[in-house]
């Protein structure tokens, strides 16, 4: 029976774009974390372990905790403050609503290195906060706030703060309002509403938003470098010193590969515990 | 002393005037139907009963007490939505024991009160479904079971079946009303379904752009409507000017027969009203001297047919039961005869 061909080369699109875009270049990164450091030139062809076993050492255990512990508190902060923003937003007439979507939608267009500079000027000793606070009398040696963890954690948050914003606004603007109505009628106080009902709907929204901004914070390259201080920096600036300064492309594509696992698997432990309490 | 009063009620959006001086009185165990078309305010009036709105002004008292002064949560009433508003992060016992739970009610006390209602909504064994995985009807009785669980004492219901087919409607109409009766909740109960009203309600108030039409026992408002408005939303109607003179009742100089003895007193100009089960229709003779008209249409509603007759710029309806084949078919020559002894004059 002659099936037609047509459907099935459409059902092969997604994998050819998967191959061209993903599979490819991650397994070419998978074959040279296995090669050889030509201190000359590139790198040699063979099949060593050696660049996995240096992962193995305090710098980059001690690495890998601060990168994720940057990006995990990074992500948590900006959904902690996006939701809420949000949620004010969709309550907003319809004019305000779309005024703050279009302002959302502006700041996504700004790239990182200019939210970058914005910081670094705003948290300058000579013409930022500090200043504007010694002005005022409230700092009495006002010191620039850059570079800290605490610029490159707001430097994360500027970063974020209108996408996951604008992922909350379909389900929030959508949301069945009767819902929060109902809990007040069952006699939840107006105060509880919140804790009671609204955030445990969009729990789904609120855990997926959250992985999505670590991942996404996990390989910033911009705001550690122009925020942070060198203690600060993530594995993703290491690498790029390891393959681009250094020029070790074996090391910079093994320290990938195990960044790309560690993700996966912390991705997958917060999904299957997260669906695991949805069953219970 | 009625359960609950409502003494000219008025709300205002804006320079929307949604609720006109509404004034009701609520007897405790009553099963009370809101009934109007769109925007008549049907539901504004049950959100200001429930809390989740405050009227511009007007008195609202349960059993002495000021509602008004006490927010939503504290007027312990259960309230079923139009959306049901059933909380998808909550198992079916878990929704239902909601309101116990925000009571602080030990967890094995709600939760064998909510199997406890679950068994009399017909829903035992489900309490560990989610809501997603429950059909229209289960989840309607879910609702229903969660707004009694916290033995409510007003038990108020917007529009709860008017996404269900017509089947399910009628069978959920006939279980809530049996349940209501058992545990004897002053109900109120808004709906814009003329025959859902007349079927379930103790007594239906009528609304219609933010006032009250009339409000009565479904007989009282299907069979002595006290305004045109009723006599057109409550069913099919012919609602007709006549002239009474001299005993005699008059339209566009046809004599219509004798009316009844009080309606034999009346002179002047009337708006009377007169069910379709009440005209007759016959074959048009020679001697014919009453109204002929044009059947213009004719159809067969299961247990009656309903024919419509225009006579000039007007049209009477008329109904008989469907045992027979119809007798006229669209464009058959009719004579209309009125059972004035049925017909009624509408107060003016």
């Amino acid at each position: 029976m002659n099936r037609p061909l047509i459907p099935h080369l459409i059902g092969l699109y997604p994998l050819v774009m998967m191959c061209l875009f993903f599979l490819g270049p991650l397994a070419f990164m998978v074959v040279v974390s296995f090669y050889e450091r030509d201190p000359l030139g590139f790198y040699n062809v063979a099949f060593v372990w050696d660049n996995y076993a240096k992962f193995f050492s305090s710098f980059y255990y001690t690495l890998s905790m601060r990168s994720l512990w940057s990006a995990s508190l990074g992500a948590v902060l900006v959904v902690l403050l996006a939701f809420p923003a949000m949620y004010i937003i969709v309550d907003m007439s319809r004019r305000w609503q779309l005024f703050w979507v279009i302002l959302l939608l502006s700041l996504m267009c700004l790239s990182e290195v200019v939210i970058g500079f914005a910081w670094v000027i705003l948290m300058s000793e000579s013409a930022g906060i500090p200043r504007f606070l010694g002005w005022l009398g409230l700092w009495e040696d006002p010191r620039s706030l850059s570079p800290s963890f605490g610029a490159m954690l707001i430097g994360l948050v500027s970063l974020g703060f209108s996408l996951v914003a604008l992922m909350f606004y379909p389900q929030m603007a959508g949301r069945d309002r009767s819902i929060e109505e109902a809990a007040l009628t069952l006699g939840t106080p107006p105060a509880r509403v919140f804790t009671k009902v609204i955030l445990p709907n969009f729990r789904p929204a609120i855990i997926s938003s959250t992985v999505t901004m670590f991942v996404y914070f996990l390989g910033v390259f911009v705001m550690p470098t122009m925020l942070g201080r060198p203690q600060d920096w993530n594995m993703t600036v290491i690498i790029t010193d390891k393959a681009v300064g250094d020029a070790n492309m074996p090391l910079g594509a093994a320290l990938s590969v195990i960044m790309l696992v560690f993700t996966l698997l912390i991705i997958g432990t917060l999904l299957a515990a997260s669906r695991k309490r949805g069953k219970a | 002393m009625s359960r609950l009063s409502l003494d000219q009620i008025e709300m205002t959006f804006g320079t929307f005037q949604a609720l006109k001086g509404v004034s009701l009185e609520i007897a405790s165990g009553e099963f009370i139907c809101l009934l109007g078309g769109s925007g008549c305010g049907k539901t504004t009036l049950l959100r200001i009963i429930a809390g989740l709105a405050t009227q511009s002004s007007g008195a609202l008292m349960l059993e002495g007490t000021d509602l008004s002064s006490i927010p939503c949560h504290r007027r312990s009433v259960g309230m079923v939505f139009q959306s049901l508003a059933l909380f998808p992060h909550l198992n079916v016992a878990q929704n239902i024991a909601y309101g116990l739970e925000v009571r602080g009610v030990a967890k094995n006390i709600r939760l064998r009160k909510a199997e406890d209602l679950l068994d009399t909504v017909g829903l035992s064994g489900l309490g560990d479904r989610a809501v997603s995985a429950l059909s229209g009807g289960q989840r309607q009785r879910v609702a229903i079971a969660r707004a009694l669980a916290i033995e409510p004492a007003l038990f108020l219901m917007d529009e709860p079946f008017s996404a269900l087919d017509a089947g399910l409607r009628e069978h959920l109409q006939i279980e809530v009303k049996k349940l209501q009766q058992k545990l004897g909740v002053t109900t109120i109960f808004v709906t814009h379904d003329q025959n859902e009203a007349m079927s379930i309600a103790d007594r239906i108030v009528i609304l219609n752009e933010g006032r009250i039409e009339q409000a009565g026992t479904p007989t009282e408002v299907y069979a002595r409507p006290a305004t045109r408005f009723v006599a057109e939303f409550m069913g099919t109607n012919n609602v007709f000017g006549a002239e009474f003179a001299g005993g005699e009742v008059v339209m566009d100089g046809v004599t219509l027969g004798k009316p009844s003895e009080a309606m034999a007193k009346l002179t002047g100009r009337h708006v009377m009203a007169v069910r379709p089960e009440y005209l007759q229709l016959s074959k048009p003779t020679d001697a014919s001297t009453g109204l002929v008209g044009t059947v213009n249409f004719v159809r067969l509603l299961g247990a009656s047919i309903e024919t419509e007759v225009s006579v000039g710029d007007r049209s009477f309806v008329h109904t008989m039961i469907s045992d027979r084949a119809p007798e006229f078919a669209v464009g058959d020559r009719a004579a209309i005869d009125f059972d004035l002894a049925h017909a009624w004059v509408i107060p003016s």
